[in-house]
């Protein structure tokens, strides 16, 4: 008799333990999923991971929180994704600072920046020429010869060391023919403190992304002069810098999501499917706008090849 | 204007709005008591769930988290000597030691009509005022910043009690340990000796956790003390401030108000920075300044009364100019964009009903604060007597907690424990705490200000050719020396006094 309840209990162990293996195999996901965010609660990456976390959560019936792991260039928190488990429960909300130029920033990193499972990118948010609303300089055009003419006392915001903000004013330099170095860099912590400098007058030209950008604009301190994308911000009449007379400056932050190594492909199938379908839905993209991010979907080839194209032109812009 | 108030009051006491306005103020005093847990935090939580309310509740409630956790980072301080907020690091002087006398109810007492009082002139202000000052925050470069760090430096010489010398050491360490991690400007990485979890630097909530929290908990272990206060307390009643105490407070958490409040408009201005410089002032101004850190309700009162204010006053560039002066209010403007919100003139004048609810609202939390928590005042103040062997694992436990809460990382945990071993040294060896902490807040904005305006101007000309920049300097360098001057003067009066009395 005891022998026959021994078995039992065995047997429902090893159906449970089996039970949970099999977990695996059922359809993605099944456990609560983590998106990591490198950076600060409240800011346009941030907002825009809530949105599409909340948009998955109905979809997939599971929770998917968002946790902050600011700090330390976002190595910490890349760091931590590169060495989760393979599962599709931890996931890092990747984008242009924590992948492309990633490597450029910081050197000894203890992986490859392509090592990493790309998923899929589910927005972008461009940066955005701008001048305290009471400057003298009105276009992209009249700032260039700002530039040009009075280059030694040349003020513009820099975030220091290398990012989205930096490059596009290297590229700004490179087509104006202006050695960036000569020129006055005021570095400070962040994008809202940029457009904070710029608002306030102390700079001559700065540069930011929406989300800093719209509430001092609506409060008419800001002018922004252009936005470095290919195509123009809805509904603002500014121009593209291709328009004002600058090609070869985009520079977009885009937003997506990457895994650790060696992810399934079924895991990566679902997100891509779920991240396809999101940014096509409507009231996604009205909240995305409203964390000022535009909703675009490019699938986990297309973001790998940004990545590396994105790498190799900060490599050439900051020359190391 | 005056209609738009009213209206506004009037929308702010519908049921709906009063329940988000308590429920925020409930959350954010809890979170203020529980160490670590700061409102940035507790509004990062409650950002997903914010998205399913009405706007204007959605805002009542971040806004509740934020003034309530001012209001209860102060408990814990006083009581336990344990800084729930950076903020009350401050409290803590007088405070703690007003508890140790058996006046825990009084400084309760005090802190929450403090806090009371800036919250409703803050509101009242926030009112009639509002977005015409909000140009200040903007035109306040990193000159002006400079001469304002410089100047507050000079209160490292107020905190460093008895020891000078010993104050700015800590106050030097304390910079040092800030500098530790990513250079914020050019992202050049400091002392993190290879390891990425340095990378990060130090937050200052660990560091405050292990020197304040765990390195308190350690000392009084050791000196195996039984309960904090061993007497009795008497009722409720009798510990409201009366008469002449009750007047010194007053006067002191009215200063601390405009204090608050005027600085709160800068960016970056930190509540606790406040708290440190009305406590400073309250202390220059007295007549009686060496007994402060021993139980001087003014201690108490001033920096209460300036955090709150700060807390208030960082509202008006948020709305007005949708410039957040805190990380809590970079939440809180996520959460108005999310909610499809831009603030700026357009908000004032698109969205007067939400704006003024919102202002409505922050009347009725205030009051709602001060009647929460005044009566819970004799209620905190028993826990002055409760057994030490069962409040001590408790509180260790919740520093723990506390410590991992704002990064989520278990090295900030470690962190704390280690800065717990070495504040119970710090302690032992009778050397302030107060000045290490002000040394870590100022530091990163001492060293950003001056590279800052250097880069603007090329030359440091910059701090002599503007008004406001040199006014500060010239302040901070009157300032040292009076206040140099004045203890040299009264350790020779204290000197001639002994002298005398052994003649006698």
């Amino acid at each position: 008799m005891l022998r026959v309840v021994a078995a039992a209990l065995v047997g429902a162990m090893l159906t449970a333990f089996g039970a949970a293996g099999a977990d695996a195999q059922n359809k993605y996901p099944t456990r609560p999923v983590e998106l990591i965010v490198p950076f600060v609660a409240g800011a346009s990456t941030d907002a825009a991971a809530r949105v599409i976390a909340q948009v998955l959560e109905a979809r997939w019936g599971v929770p998917v929180k968002v946790v902050n792991k600011p700090g330390g260039n976002t190595v910490p928190a890349v760091t931590e994704v590169m060495a989760a488990k393979p599962d599709g429960t931890t996931l890092l909300v990747d984008n242009i600072a924590s992948s492309a130029m990633l490597d450029t920033v910081v050197k000894n990193l203890p992986f490859k920046v392509s090592d990493r499972t790309f998923m899929g990118i589910m927005g972008h948010t461009p940066m955005m020429f701008i001048v305290p609303a009471d400057s003298p300089i009105k276009t992209l055009k009249e700032a260039s010869e700002a530039m040009r003419t009075g280059t030694e006392s040349f003020t513009w915001t820099s975030l220091g060391g290398v990012g989205a903000q930096d490059m596009v004013f290297r590229r700004f330099a490179a087509v104006v023919g202006v050695d960036i170095a000569k020129t006055r860099a005021v570095a400070s912590k962040g994008g809202a403190e940029a457009v904070t400098l710029t608002a306030g007058g102390h700079v001559r030209l700065g540069a930011g992304t929406w989300s800093a950008i719209a509430a001092p604009l609506s409060a008419g301190k800001l002018r922004i002069l252009a936005v470095a994308a290919a195509d123009r911000w809805p509904k603002l009449d500014v121009p593209t810098t291709s328009e004002a007379g600058f090609p070869d400056t985009e520079v977009s932050f885009w937003i997506g999501i990457s895994g650790p190594p060696r992810l399934p492909a079924e895991i990566v199938s679902a997100w891509d499917l779920a991240l396809k379908e999101a940014v096509a839905d409507k009231a996604v993209n009205e909240k995305m706008l409203n964390a000022g991010v535009l909703a675009s979907y490019q699938n986990a080839r297309e973001m790998a090849a940004r990545v590396e194209r994105e790498r190799e032109l900060t490599q050439k812009l900051f020359g190391r | 204007m005056d209609a738009g108030l009213l209206s506004g009051l009037a929308n702010a006491l519908t049921p709906a709005n009063i329940g988000f306005a308590l429920i925020g103020c409930l959350l954010g005093t809890l979170v203020g008591i529980l160490p670590g847990l700061g409102p940035a935090s507790a509004m990062a939580i409650l950002l997903p769930v914010s998205i399913y309310l009405p706007p204007t509740g959605a805002i009542i409630i971040m806004a509740g988290i934020y003034y309530g956790a001012m209001y209860g980072g102060s408990t814990t301080a006083i009581l336990m000597n344990i800084p729930g907020e950076v903020a009350s690091v401050v409290t803590a002087q007088d405070g703690f030691a007003m508890t140790k006398q058996g006046r825990a109810g009084q400084a309760l007492a005090i802190a929450a009509i403090g806090s009371y009082l800036a919250g409703m002139l803050g509101t009242v202000a926030i009112a009639i005022v509002g977005p015409r000052i909000a140009d200040l925050a903007l035109h306040f470069g990193p000159p002006e910043y400079f001469g304002l760090v410089l100047f507050s430096m000079t209160a490292l010489v107020s905190f460093a009690g008895q020891s000078i010398f010993a104050g700015l050491m800590l106050g030097v360490l304390g910079m040092w340990l800030a500098s530790i991690g990513t250079d914020p400007l050019t992202g050049t990485q400091r002392l993190n000796f290879g390891t990425f979890e340095l990378m990060r630097g130090l937050d200052i909530v660990p560091v405050l956790i292990g020197l304040f929290g765990i390195a308190e908990v350690l000392a009084s272990l050791e000196s195996k003390i039984e309960q904090i206060y061993g007497g009795s307390l008497g009722s409720v009643l009798s510990m409201i401030p009366r008469g002449a105490e009750m007047a010194r407070g007053m006067a002191a958490s009215a200063r601390g108000t405009v204090i608050g409040f005027v600085l709160g408009l800068l960016p970056g201005m930190l509540p606790a920075l406040t708290a440190y410089l009305s406590y400073d002032v309250e202390r220059q101004i007295s007549r009686t300044p060496d007994r402060f850190g021993s139980g001087m309700i003014e201690g108490v009162a001033a920096p209460e009364a300036a955090n709150n204010a700060t807390a208030m006053a960082g509202f008006i560039p948020l709305l007005s100019l949708g410039i957040p002066t805190t990380p809590a209010l970079a939440i809180l403007l996520g959460t108005l964009m999310i909610n499809g919100l831009t603030p700026g003139p357009m908000l004032f004048q698109q969205q007067a009903l939400l704006v003024w609810t919102v202002i409505g609202s922050m009347l009725i939390a205030n009051t709602a604060l001060l009647v929460l928590n005044l009566p819970l005042v004799g209620l905190w103040a028993r826990i002055s007597r409760v057994p030490y062997y069962v409040l001590a694992p408790i509180v260790l436990a919740v520093c723990v907690v506390g410590a991992y809460a704002p990064r989520n990382t278990m090295f900030d945990a470690w962190v704390a424990i280690a800065f717990g071993i070495i504040g119970s040294f710090l302690r032992r060896l009778q050397m302030p705490l107060a000045p290490l902490v002000l040394g870590f807040l100022l530091g990163p904005m001492l060293e950003q200000s001056l590279r800052q305006s250097i880069a603007l101007e090329g030359t440091p000309a910059i701090f002599v050719t503007r008004p406001i920049p040199l006014a500060l300097i010239v302040g901070a360098v009157l300032v040292l020396g009076l206040t140099l001057l004045i203890r040299r003067r009264s350790r020779a009066v204290s000197g001639l006094i002994r002298d005398s009395a052994k003649e006698s």
